[in-house]
């Protein structure tokens, strides 16, 4: 009797088990293939988030902290600190947005980035992107390392201490939002606003203290 | 002959087959992934390496496959080699591109144009017809996306893989990137091809014309009426 037309539940069970063995075997060989490519994709892609906060130079990333659901990286060069790079998600319009904030030693916001985000492409993801348009006029003209965002941009070199006014205009604030976008500007306003909170309240007294 | 039959297996995937604009197969990523052309193209791409393995490995297994229990087997067969896409996708495609695939790369092992070519054609035909079809199939279905990619990015912003043709154009159109626009752009694609069959049907005098008072009672195809 031919293998095709079999019927018992041995047969079926042990064919379908030795398919799923190889499949698993061939996988496994691909996954360890794989693995070291992919690792390092994921190491460039924060070296380059990390880049774009336009932070003092530096040389290596100091021992990870929490403070209030917010991780903070020191940022060192030679093994003093320059710098701090915090880490946090907020709830925007479709998910979670996960924010990155460089701060100077003096407190100063560097910069901006979102990480992640869900938002409504054309609306609140206008907001959360750092995006160069090319046109075509500027079609072979070479990308800026930091391309700008009116939204994102305009935390840049604020002092992480008077954050007690970081609101967009329509709930009271200086900050400008995107029409449309109202909750994704909101989200990130109230995204770096917890930051900053926590970087006061921890990073940075912590450091007078000692 | 054998030259014209070589060629039909993987031309038809790309107009007289079409899996998305005659099969309508695999409709939730056309809709969902055309939004830009690069995350079509893409899409399309992803898909085409999924056809083709599993369409060469298919036919390959399929005179010793059960019959009973061919399904899962093809399954576990389309799964491996969408895992194996999606691993090489995270380790060599751009970084914002695997973000846009994200959750529709596994999704891939659901699409019905993979499992439909399995059982339809693949287990019935040659490795190498059935790989001449999984390339058809896969270059259709990637003509297609990028079509409506392009489509819907231009209506959107004026731009077309990422190059803003119309410079002014500032404020985005929402209706054309988002879901409900690509139902209503599909459907306006469907209405040309469909005109433009029919004209070519008349021409050939090959028209089918539905005899009067078909329905389901009478045609006795499916017999219907029997239960």
């Amino acid at each position: 009797m031919k293998l095709r037309d079999r019927e018992n539940m041995l047969t079926l069970g042990l064919f379908l088990g030795g398919t799923a063995i190889v499949a698993a075997l061939a996988l496994a060989l691909v996954s360890q293939l794989t693995a070291e490519p992919i690792s390092k994709a994921r190491k460039e892609n924060r070296a380059k988030a990390f880049r774009r906060l336009s932070l003092p130079e530096f040389d290596q990333l100091g021992e990870p902290v929490e403070v209030d659901g917010v991780i903070f990286y020191p940022v060192k060069n030679k093994a003093t600190i320059v710098g701090f790079i915090g880490q946090g998600s907020v709830a925007g319009y479709g998910g979670e947005i996960e924010l990155l904030v460089g701060f100077k030693g003096d407190g100063k916001i560097t910069a901006v980035q979102v990480l992640r985000h869900k938002e409504t492409p054309g609306l609140g993801a206008n907001v959360c992107d750092r995006k160069f348009q090319r046109t075509i006029y500027n079609l072979f003209a070479k990308a800026p390392e930091v391309p700008e965002n009116r939204w994102l941009d305009q935390f840049n070199s604020r002092d992480s201490a008077d954050r007690g006014k970081w609101k967009i205009s329509k709930d009271g604030g200086h900050l400008i939002y995107l029409t449309g976008a109202t909750v994704t500007s909101r989200a990130i306003a109230g995204g770096v606003d917890k930051i900053c909170a926590a970087f006061c309240s921890g990073i940075l007294n912590g450091m007078e203290k000692q | 002959m054998m030259k014209n039959g070589v060629f039909n297996d993987f031309a038809k995937g790309i107009w007289k087959e079409n899996p998305v604009l005659v099969l309508l197969l695999g409709t939730c990523p056309t809709l969902a992934l055309t939004s830009s052309a690069v995350n079509g193209f893409g899409m399309g791409i992803a898909t085409t390496c999924v056809l083709l393995g599993s369409n060469f490995v298919i036919s390959l297994i399929a005179s010793i496959t059960p019959k009973k229990i061919r399904i899962p087997v093809y399954i576990v067969v389309i799964a491996a080699f969408v895992t194996v896409v999606d691993l090489l996708l995270q380790a060599y495609a751009p970084a914002a591109l695997y973000e846009a695939l994200g959750i529709f790369i596994p999704l891939i092992v659901v699409n019905c144009i993979v499992l439909g070519r399995a059982e339809a054609f693949a287990s019935k035909n040659s490795p190498f017809r059935s790989i001449l079809d999984g390339l058809g199939m896969g270059v259709g279905f990637t003509l297609t996306l990028s079509m409506l990619g392009v489509i819907r990015e231009f209506l959107t912003c004026g731009a077309v893989f990422g190059i803003k043709l119309i410079p002014g154009w500032t404020t985005d159109f929402l209706l054309p990137g988002a879901a409900p626009g690509a139902f209503v752009i599909v459907g306006c694609i469907l209405a040309v091809k469909n005109y433009f069959n029919r004209r070519a049907a008349i021409r050939n005098h090959t028209l089918y014309v539905p005899p009067r008072g078909l329905n389901c009672r009478n045609c006795g195809i499916c017999r219907i009426s029997d239960d």
